[in-house]
């Protein structure tokens, strides 16, 4: 019922939750940035992260009735359920930009990075979704296995908390998620703050980039005979 | 070439049966951890289709008849593109309408109009097509009266007989129908029937399967019957149909 309004409802509310939590109660250090800024920017990337995959990862077993009448490329199913985040992640960033306003922020040249950063973010995104929709439909466990893994890596990105938390020994380890670095990139292009290392960014991308490719490779071997496993 | 329709060339669908793929990611761990052992692979390999070669040419309805399980159902899927075949290739020369269901993609809480759209849109319609042909298949269907409630608050009736409408205005030049004769009662399967015909007889390439030898009579050129995956009888409906036909009588001693 409400809609398109959940897209904005939804990081909102976890951002006024967060807030109380980790910035009046354990009162994390955000590095200058508004602590609701600071959660809010990451909150509306992790929302469509987590609604594609858990949405896109198991749409070819939604939509097998369908698969199995009629013919068309069976990318469009998942593809479409992408399509479908962005444009919720347009409005929450709509509302992102407003908030920044309001909070009597500025937005700097660096804001032009942004698009870039997202498509790149994005590429991640529909690989992962890609690989999951198709193992979806051989494997049936994996699914019941996807809330836990979006759960810890929820927890292993920087959304609620900045990465430099995270202790000297094991912060090669955590930039090996790309999600850090897209995140923190997104803060640095719309709110300031610091910018990732090259190294970091480099592989960041190129995990992202791997992802997408090998996700594509791979949707497009088991295509065909989709429909005989379903 | 142009007056071939479909070409099919040594098509062969081959199905694994019994437990060789793993449908568990956990088993699938477990055995390359080694942590139980891989399942003796008791397949038996079933060919759903056993090295098919024919031609159809353009304007032939042709019919398929055959026992269930002989591959009927699955020659029309791999034609239709729902799954690859294992070997061999087929070739279609023309837009294809698929009609393996009636009322794929019908959303209950779309109105009549809707769903139309939407059908249409999941056969192959381009949208001006549909939108032409709006009152004609809305007139067709009889339930002009409904046409803008939702469909959840159909009888089972009412939407297969819309459901029906909207693929019986497909503009495809070739045609596969899978058991999609209407019910509704009398008078709509008899509208049904007569809209067939025409569809069949405009000039358009049809391959039809059913169980209901009188229809298949009545509008096909020409007859395959398939067994286990092989064409075993190709000619005229009469005669194949009539082998067909004695083949399902029980032996006398």
């Amino acid at each position: 019922m409400l809609g398109g309004l959940w897209s904005i409802i939804q990081p909102l509310s976890m951002m006024l939750i967060f807030s109380l939590v980790f910035s009046h109660i354990f009162r994390v250090e955000t590095g200058g940035i508004s602590y609701p800024l600071f959660s809010y920017s990451a909150l509306i990337i992790w929302q469509a992260v987590s609604r594609m995959l858990m949405q896109g990862g198991t749409s070819l077993t939604e939509y097998a009735p369908m698969l199995s009448k009629i013919y068309f490329p069976r990318v469009l199913v998942p593809l479409a359920i992408i399509v479908g985040g962005c444009v919720d992640f347009l409005i929450a960033f709509v509302i992102l930009l407003g908030m920044i306003l309001f909070y009597g922020g500025s937005l700097s040249v660096t804001v032009l990075w942004v698009p870039l950063i997202l498509l790149i973010c994005l590429s991640l995104i529909i690989g992962l979704t890609l690989w999951f929709s198709a193992l979806d439909v051989q494997f049936r466990d994996i699914r019941a296995a996807l809330p836990f893994l979006l759960q810890v890596w929820m927890f292993a990105t920087p959304i609620m908390y900045p990465a430099t938390i995270i202790p000297e020994k094991l912060q090669e380890l955590y930039y090996l998620n790309p999600l850090v670095t897209h995140v923190e990139l997104f803060r640095w292009a719309l709110l300031g703050g610091k910018l990732p290392s090259v190294f970091h960014i480099g592989i960041a991308a190129a995990l992202s980039l791997f992802i997408f490719l090998s996700g594509l490779l791979f949707f497009n071997k088991i295509e065909g005979t989709l429909v005989d496993r379903v | 070439m142009n007056n071939i329709a479909i070409q099919v060339n040594q098509l062969t669908k081959k199905y694994r049966l019994g437990e060789i793929h793993e449908d568990s990611f956990k088993k699938l761990l477990g055995h390359w951890l080694g942590l139980s052992p891989a399942p003796k692979s008791i397949s038996k390999d079933f060919y759903a289709l056993n090295n098919i070669s024919f031609q159809v040419k353009r304007g032939e309805v042709l019919g398929i008849v055959g026992h269930n399980g002989a591959g009927k159902s699955t020659l029309l899927k791999v034609l239709a593109r729902i799954t690859d075949p294992t070997s061999g290739h087929a070739h279609i020369y023309g837009r294809v309408g698929t009609l393996l269901e009636i009322g794929t993609g019908f959303h209950p809480d779309l109105n009549g109009i809707e769903n139309i759209f939407l059908n249409g849109a999941i056969l192959g319609m381009h949208h001006y097509e549909i939108r032409q042909q709006l009152d004609e298949i809305i007139a067709f269907s009889g339930i002009e009266k409904f046409i803008y409630t939702p469909v959840k608050h159909y009888s089972s009736g009412m939407m297969m007989r819309l459901a029906f409408s909207v693929a019986a205005h497909l503009q495809a030049d070739i045609i596969f129908l899978d058991e999609v004769w209407g019910t509704g009662d009398q008078e709509f399967s008899r509208k049904s029937m007569a809209k067939m015909k025409s569809i069949v007889n405009s000039g358009r390439t049809v391959m039809v399967i059913s169980h209901n030898l009188d229809i298949m009579q009545e509008l096909c050129t020409r007859c395959l019957w398939m067994e286990q995956g092989k064409i075993i009888l190709d000619g005229l409906p009469q005669s194949v149909i009539d082998s067909y036909q004695r083949s399902l009588l029980p032996e006398s001693a």
